[in-house]
């Protein structure tokens, strides 16, 4: 695989997985929904 | 003799010039997990949101120790690269040590900061370890790329190499606090002519058994007179030092020319015997 390519997708992976979770974290904190284990599935339930 | 490549230490392959490549900073790791920061501080002042600010604040510190062992691993690996022999790198794998803490990390923020499944939590910590493996790449062998075709192993020429360039930027230092014009541009010619002697030990590491004591012991001397000379300059005009002073740059402009001309003269006799090796093998074979 191309260096340059390898790159991109791996920048794409580590800001979809790192800020997924980080955003995710901020939503579960600001959310007034609090679920018994906090869970996003749970809160939209 | 001719099967010795001149350059013994192991230069840059097409997969280490790849690596050269620009990688983006590890502040793309320090970056991305701020709003969990931020979660798990207003996690903190609401009620019953204590799993989540635990959870998100221990993510948040591993992630960012994670972002601190890739910078150094990549610092490392700068350092490595800057010359065209390839040094041995740290024994520890950096880079590889934060992608496994980064995933750790994503793992632990998943499940207790963004309240994800176990299966998710971990999904999303292998796609970050392998995000940021495949954009911080790996760690530089561990392996010694020694030389001992030539006697000295990268390792020495790299340090010898750094201890020069340390001792010119001393010099150069102490040049910018010498006010007079002659004397400056001598220095800076003699700046010119050691990094030439550097370049050609860079080249071929075995001209360093000839450069050795040049870089060594010459350059320190050159060091410690432009030092004493700028110090005791500020002090006013002394006719009788500078006349001194001058005397040492040319001994030292002296050195440089016939140590430039030893590694010249090096190279010719080198290829004198390989153009006679080379004569006698085709009288041997008829040609």
């Amino acid at each position: 695989m191309p260096e340059k390519l390898k790159k991109v997708i791996g920048v794409v992976l580590l800001v979809m997985s790192v800020s997924g979770v980080s955003c995710g974290s901020l939503l579960n904190a600001v959310s007034s929904h609090t679920a018994s284990d906090g869970s996003l599935v749970e809160r939209i339930k | 003799m001719s099967e010795l490549k001149r350059g013994g230490a192991r230069k840059m392959n097409s997969d280490d010039h790849n690596r050269r490549l620009p990688r983006p900073g590890a502040w793309l790791l320090y970056l991305l997990p701020l709003p969990m920061l931020f979660g798990s501080l207003i996690a903190l002042f609401k009620d019953g949101k204590a799993s989540v600010a635990i959870g998100a604040g221990v993510a948040f510190a591993i992630v960012m120790l994670a972002a601190t062992l890739v910078r150094k691993g990549s610092e490392i690996e700068a350092q490595a690269m800057r010359r065209k022999i390839v040094r041995r790198a740290s024994t520890i794998p950096y880079k590889l040590l934060g992608a496994i803490t980064l995933g750790v990390g994503i793992c632990i923020g998943a499940k207790l900061g963004s309240g994800e499944s176990l299966f998710m939590s971990l999904l999303l910590g292998v796609v970050a370890s392998l995000g940021c493996f495949m954009v911080y790449g790996r760690d530089p062998a561990r392996t010694a790329p020694d030389a001992p075709a030539i006697g000295v192993t990268s390792e020495e020429v790299l340090e010898i190499l750094n201890e020069a360039d340390n001792k010119i930027q001393a010099i150069e230092a102490a040049r910018s606090r010498i006010h007079n014009v002659e004397l400056k541009d001598r220095l800076s010619n003699i700046i010119t002519g050691v990094r030439e002697v550097m370049g050609i030990v860079e080249e071929d590491p075995r001209d360093l058994r000839r450069a050795r004591k040049f870089l060594r012991v010459y350059l320190d001397g050159a060091q410690r007179v432009t030092e004493g000379y700028a110090d005791s300059h500020k002090y006013g005009e002394n006719s009788e030092l500078e006349d001194n002073f001058r005397n040492v740059l040319t001994t030292i402009e002296t050195v440089i020319g016939e140590q430039k001309q030893k590694l010249s003269e090096n190279n010719l006799t080198e290829l004198d015997v390989q153009i006679e090796v080379l004569q006698l093998q085709l009288e041997k074979e008829g040609v």
